[in-house]
């Protein structure tokens, strides 16, 4: 009896053991080269996985595991793949990932389907939570003022922000002497400073026309700005305040 | 409720529910239908005579009942704002992503995404430019979207598409209609791509010129814009990149306007098995300067202890150069930032973040006013990972300057009591005040949330939070409360020809290692 139970506990050791990993597969960037990999070893991947070990990351082109022989053929243990993040998904990855997916997308492409990136960069009005935090309706002033997220990545600011606002009665509606900055004593005398820092934010309330009010006769222009660069491609918009003849003062960098 | 909008919802989800598979060598095919509950509250405008307000003991102006006014000279009433009605939302919607390849020509390949919504309840007002009840809810208008629907062929060292369709890059998420053609050395390691179309509006599932956009009848070009680009990758072993053009413009009255112009790229550097340099920038034509750059070296600690980043990034506003925004110079905002998330012990994970930003010189600051033009974020995390089935995460954040104040705390608790379902309990505190208001907000929320694998391939899943929100000004009695009940239900169904479809939805896939929120 001694004997039978030694010699289950060396195969289910054995079994255990079998079932480990190769260090290989360890490594920070296996997950980067297996695809070289399996294009040219196909055979030594197929000792344990099969097809079906493929598809349970690459959902989206299974053609890359075309290789590989299926679970049905019999050759194959096809060894269950526990689908795991790069070491580059790190916790703040999605405020970051921007220059690695538009450097390859097809690297994302490998794990990803096109509706994983639309769940974040076309949102759905029904989804609750999901890319920002809870109470993030209630923060998300602050945070849009101070560019800690790119609101127009994914949301157009003309039928979200200004759909929402004026819903919210957050439009100024032609006229900006009403106080609502109540904060900030004289606030229209001295706004251009957070006009500039923020202007995204300006324009999710006010139109074009509260501002031209004034700024038809005061010139809005600042750092950076490119008269001849922005004639040369808009002339319309110069003459949306200057009229049909724009000086010749307004085509010299201020 | 819009019985025009609920009964094709319904004939939709009767018919993906009894539709039988394709017949095609190969496809996939998710759907997705859910409706969420909440409310909002805004503010009321309005006015009273001159001849009714008080004054304070602080020597301001208010009405009887103490709300702040402001007058102007010359005029014959004040106005203020009052707490506005609470506005009930309930939007829903119904997507279908598809993909259909190898039907009779082998690199033949359909794909599809589209959205049909409604929000059961409307808006208080309407859209000016349509003249349109609007929902009640932004972006459910459309209530038809198409995200994409194109055919496209792979022919080896060349690819070619046709239909609806995104480019995706630094510029952002570009959605036009047209044609992309793809040609690329025998390996793919290096690729050429140029594409032409009519664009979709940035951010948005429909042209500028839908009136959707429009809500407040802006300026707005008469015909739909055109976009072309082109791209040149590359993907070779320790270095992969991408150099793009894209323009956009459009015509008025036979006047013809660019939108955009730009040229960037984007680079991304293994220096190391575990050390990653990544980065781009772009380069605005018609502002004859730099854009948007960002920058990060990200290191892998050994033995999995964790990675460090450090990082950089400028962000510039883009508006449409029709528009008249760009004239009034936006400046850059500048951050750097570092990071940092190990396992001190087994099952651990701690996670800190520190940024600094602040805006270029604006040019325009004056002593009238004072306005903050950097400050400080920062923040701490930790998850506990007991095992794959329960964990439990804790984070504080909190940000220092520019827009004011912000605090938040967050946490929760997943557990999967059977293989087939899982539970999240979750709770948050948020402080934040503004620079430019009063209007304090103090949120407290608890909430519960349940997802259940129902069949193979079908999802249920839904949550429900108590909410409770004080607006808070100190200087009068304008404050109110956001309290209320937010609910959200919904069910995927995903099927295919294939064994391609993993046991869990892709957004409970993405979530990291370790727990990130």
């Amino acid at each position: 009896m001694k004997r039978l139970l030694a010699i289950g506990l060396l195969v289910a050791a054995a079994g255990t053991l079998s079932a480990q990993a190769p260090t290989t597969h360890r490594a920070a960037d296996f997950l980067a080269k297996h695809g070289g990999q399996v294009a040219t070893q196909a055979a030594t991947c197929a000792m344990c996985h099969a097809r079906e070990s493929c598809y349970q990351c690459h959902r989206g082109n299974p053609e890359v595991a075309a290789a590989m022989p299926t679970a049905a053929s019999g050759t194959a243990m096809n060894v269950t793949v526990r689908r795991r993040a790069p070491a580059s998904h790190t916790p703040e990855w999605p405020n970051g990932h921007g220059p690695t997916a538009s450097s390859r997308p097809e690297s994302c492409a490998g794990c990803h389907i096109r509706q994983d990136c639309l769940e974040c960069h076309r949102p759905s009005p029904a989804a609750a939570g999901g890319y920002h935090e809870p109470g993030f309706l209630s923060s998300h002033p602050q945070q849009a003022y101070t560019r800690e997220v790119s609101c127009a990545n994914c949301h157009n600011t003309a039928g979200f922000c200004q759909a929402c606002h004026q819903q919210a009665g957050l439009t100024a509606d032609g006229a900006v002497t009403r106080g609502y900055h109540d904060k900030v004593a004289r606030f229209l005398g001295g706004h251009g400073q957070a006009a500039r820092q923020s202007l995204e934010s300006c324009v999710s309330c006010h139109v074009e026309n509260d501002c031209l009010a004034c700024h038809r006769q005061f010139r809005p222009h600042g750092p950076g700005f490119n008269p001849e660069s922005m004639q040369k491609r808009a002339e319309e918009m110069c003459r949306a305040c200057h009229g049909s003849s724009i000086p010749e003062t307004s085509r010299r960098r201020p | 409720m819009r019985v025009s909008s609920v009964l094709p919802l319904a004939a939709l989800g009767m018919l993906a529910s009894f539709a039988g598979p394709l017949r095609a060598q190969g496809y996939r095919v998710d759907l997705d239908a859910r409706v969420q509950g909440l409310s909002y509250r805004g503010w009321q405008l309005d006015s009273i005579p001159i001849s009714s307000v008080v004054t304070g003991s602080d020597g301001r102006l208010y009405t009887p009942d103490g709300i702040g006014v402001t007058c102007r000279a010359g005029d014959s009433v004040c106005t203020y704002y009052a707490a506005g009605a609470k506005i009930n939302a309930l939007p829903a919607v119904l997507t279908a992503d598809f993909a259909v390849w190898d039907f009779g020509v082998r690199g033949l390949r359909l794909e599809g995404n589209g959205r049909l919504l409604t929000d059961f309840k409307d808006g208080p007002v309407l859209n000016k430019a349509s003249q349109d009840a609007q929902p009640a809810w932004p972006g459910a208008q459309p209530e038809l979207q198409l995200i994409e629907a194109y055919l496209a062929y792979n022919g080896g060292w060349f690819a070619g598409r046709g239909g609806r369709m995104t480019s995706i890059s630094r510029f952002g998420y570009t959605g036009f209609d047209g044609a992309q053609l793809r040609v690329a050395e025998p390996k793919g390691r290096v690729g050429l791509t140029g594409r032409f179309g009519w664009a979709l509006a940035r951010g948005a599932l429909v042209p500028w010129t839908d009136a959707s956009l429009n809500p407040l009848a802006e300026y707005r070009l008469g015909e739909r814009e055109k976009v072309w680009g082109m791209d040149l990758d590359w993907n070779l072993p320790f270095v992969r990149g991408r150099v793009l053009y894209e323009r956009q413009w459009g015509s008025d009255s036979g006047v013809t306007t660019t939108s955009s112009e730009l040229i960037g790229g984007d680079l991304t550097l293994r220096l190391h098995p575990s050390v990653t340099l990544s980065g781009g920038l772009d380069y605005d034509m018609a502002w004859g300067s730099v854009g948007n750059v960002e920058g990060a070296l990200t290191a892998v600690l050994p033995k999995r202890y964790g990675n460090v980043t450090l990082g950089g990034r400028r962000y510039r506003p883009r508006f449409p150069l029709w528009s008249i925004w760009s004239a009034f110079s936006p400046v850059p905002y500048n951050a750097w930032f570092g990071q940092v998330g190990i396992y001190p012990i087994p099952r651990v994970q701690v996670r800190g973040r520190l940024e600094s930003y602040s805006y270029d010189e604006t040019g325009a600051s004056t002593a009238l006013v004072r306005v903050e033009s950097d400050g400080w974020r920062y923040g701490l995390g930790a998850t506990y990972r007991h095992s794959a089935n329960l964990h439990a995460t804790l984070d504080y954040q909190a940000g220092l300057g520019a827009g004011a104040q912000a605090l938040t705390i967050d946490g929760g608790v997943f557990w999967r009591p059977l293989p087939r379902l899982g539970l999240r309990a979750s709770g948050a505190y948020v402080e934040r005040s503004l620079e430019l208001r009063y209007a304090d907000a103090t949120l407290w929320q608890l909430g519960l949330d349940a997802d259940a694998s129902v069949y193979q391939g079908l999802r249920a899943f839904g949550g429900a939070w108590y909410v409770n929100e004080e607006r808070e000004r100190d200087v009068d009695t304008a404050g109110f409360d956001w309290n209320q009940f937010r609910f959200h239900v919904g069910l995927r169904y995903g099927f295919g020809s294939t064994v391609d479809r993993p046991s869990l939805p892709p957004a409970i896939l993405r979530i990291p290692e370790g727990g990130a929120r």
